[in-house]
């Protein structure tokens, strides 16, 4: 049973230690400060926000352009 | 970079210096050796663990297949007996029995298959979040050698007959011990890459990627430790059994999934997450409930009532990440659902959204005890099962392997035809595996909770219908698997597309775009 009780110690006391650590740590640094940026943060100037990334392979320029502009609009959409 | 380099055509303008394109390609370059290992071999057991379960379903219905003596009629339910009758002819062919191919076919699945899939995908996405080359790529390959060897002994050793009988940890403690190790290289090596990123924003992906590598090598050996090499006594073994087995689903296989669509559906579609203020409540919702579920795998046993309740109560609070997460996928997918038509990534992905939210919720359920009394020990149990790691889990890992794999190979897939293939095969044969389950197990549960009901005349012989039909589900999502395989294998020997380049990873024409 020793085993027993150290592992319920170090999961009771040092995992959630850590775990408050981590929330801790994200509010301090500002994590949950600006939402907008922090979504956007995958998107780059190669990658812009509007431009789908991932078609069929069969699927032309020509439709990928339709495709594209589609999206944007529904990305302007409210 | 030199691979990446080959997709560009002749004639093309020279590479342009650092910009964000070209050094998302080196990123995805560096990860290119130990993230395609992992889906290699994720891919074997997955063949490997197919087979298992194709066998293993074929012999509830049929007991008598692959078997080396047909089984007389008095005995077909009723192995024990079977067994003093033809104790030689069931030793000969002891590997091939439905206790071990079961346990093969679980393991090889879950650790073979999901585990490794999920860590490929897990390193690739740590390495274009934290915004780095990948680091110490010969370690994470060295890493995934020791995992599949792990897992090539565990297998070895169970059909040798040397299985735990533990769910969940069938692996005896010498193959444990292996995975434990490699597992914890993996996760070593994901706080250094964590601690080494660029500054800024730390995406939500991110958070439930660290989280999953984090919390998987601390379940994993505390369950082994308590069962295998210190066992606790009594009922308390049960506890951690469950304790573990449904941890592996909730915080492992569960972030790496919702991780992974938390990046695939805003970046396929190009459009940021609905709410990202949503996305970090439904994270750490899910780190604080789902830890207390396993206890409902073992509503009314004998355990303390609190236990059972305080799981029960865990179990249905997990509405709120799973609602949470379901707003944020739909509203971040509404008005781009055409896409599906149009990429492969996003139609894998958002069906196993889809099913997240289903099965969740569809799990709460299964929670109450009015609900279990019915399901409990029934197939509707194995169907919420499939569900869950299939329709959700797996679907996203084929998802995202749509989507990495020609960014490490540097070539767009060969056909669209086989991706399609691969998507209906795999959606109609889950779908059907699990329908045939849920009703089959409900007419059980029902039939079972009648005293006046015959097991072997009445039971039995209902639920045959419904397990056929669950071993041509099966068939179905086999031939998926083969097309998947024989596709990553032209990926992988580079025989995928060139001509006019790829259209999304190549970074000359990702300039040129206007």
């Amino acid at each position: 049973m020793t085993a027993a009780y150290i592992i319920l110690g170090i999961s009771l006391v040092a995992f959630g230690a850590m775990a408050v650590t981590a929330l801790v740590w994200a509010a301090r640094a500002g994590q949950f400060e600006n939402f907008k940026a922090g979504s956007e943060s995958i998107f780059d100037s190669g990658e812009p926000i509007g431009e789908p990334t991932d078609l069929f392979p069969d699927v032309d320029r020509a439709k990928l352009a339709a495709v594209a502009s589609r999206a944007a609009k529904g990305a302007a959409r409210p | 970079m030199t691979d990446n380099t080959h997709s560009i055509p002749a004639g093309a303008p020279p590479m342009p210096p650092a910009s964000d394109a070209a050094e998302r390609a080196a990123i995805d370059q560096s990860c290119r050796r130990p993230v395609l290992f992992f889906f290699g071999s994720a891919l074997f057991w997955l063949l490997a663990g197919t087979f298992f379960a194709i066998v293993t379903s074929i012999k509830l219905h049929d007991p008598e297949f692959m078997n080396r003596a047909p089984l007389p009629d008095a005995v077909r339910f009723q192995t024990g007996e079977f067994l003093r009758a033809n104790p030689i002819s069931m030793q000969d062919v002891g590997f091939l029995t439905f206790g071990r191919f079961r346990a093969a076919h679980l393991n090889s699945v879950a650790y073979g298959w999901a585990t490794s899939a999920a860590i490929g995908v897990g390193v690739w996405l740590m390495a274009r979040l934290c915004r780095v080359p990948l680091r110490r790529p010969s370690l994470v390959t060295a890493a995934g050698v020791l995992w599949n060897i792990g897992i090539a002994i565990g297998i070895a050793a169970i059909l040798a007959g040397q299985s735990t009988s533990v769910e969940w940890l069938e692996f005896p403690p010498y193959a444990a011990l292996i995975l434990g190790t490699a597992y914890a290289i993996i996760a070593i090596w994901a706080v250094d890459m964590f601690a080494s990123r660029k500054p800024g924003h730390v995406y939500v992906t991110l958070w439930y990627v660290l989280a999953a590598f984090f919390w998987f090598p601390w379940l994993y050996a505390s369950a082994n430790i308590l069962i295998l090499l210190k066992p606790v006594q009594g009922s308390v073994q049960a506890i951690v059994n469950w304790w573990f087995g449904h941890n592996v689903l909730g915080l492992w296989f569960t972030p790496i999934g919702i991780g992974a669509a938390y990046y695939m559906i805003p970046k396929v579609i190009g459009r940021p997450i609905h709410s990202y203020y949503l996305s970090a409540i439904g994270f750490w919702s899910l780190a604080l409930f789902y830890s207390w579920n396993g206890g409902h795998h073992l509503i009314g046993g004998p355990l303390p009532a609190w236990v059972i309740t305080a799981s029960i109560v865990a179990s249905v609070m997990m509405v709120i990440p799973v609602v949470v997460t379901a707003i944020n996928h739909h509203m971040t997918t509404r008005g781009h659902f055409h896409m599906l038509r149009y990429s492969p990534t996003l139609r894998f992905v958002v069906f196993g959204a889809m099913c997240y939210t289903l099965v969740s919720l569809q799990g709460s359920s299964m929670a109450i005890r009015s609900l279990n009394e019915i399901t409990h020990f029934t197939h509707y149990t194995i169907g919420h099962a499939h569900f869950g790691l299939y329709a959700f889990f797996t679907m996203i890992m084929f998802g995202c392997m749509y989507y990495i794999v020609p960014r490490l190979c540097g070539c767009e897939w060969r056909s669209a035809y086989l991706i399609r293939l691969h998507f209906w095969t795999a959606a109609y044969g889950i779908a059907a595996m699990v329908a045939a389950l849920t009703i089959g197990g409900l007419v059980q549960g029902l039939m079972l909770a009648d005293p006046a009901k015959d097991f072997l005349g009445e039971i039995l012989a209902i639920t045959k219908p419904y397990l056929v039909g669950r071993s041509l589900s099966g068939v179905l999502l086999s031939i998926g698997h083969v097309v998947f395989a024989y596709h990553f294998a032209l990926m992988v020997l580079q025989l995928g597309r060139r001509e006019g380049g790829p259209v999304y990873f190549n970074p000359v024409e990702g300039e040129a775009r206007p």
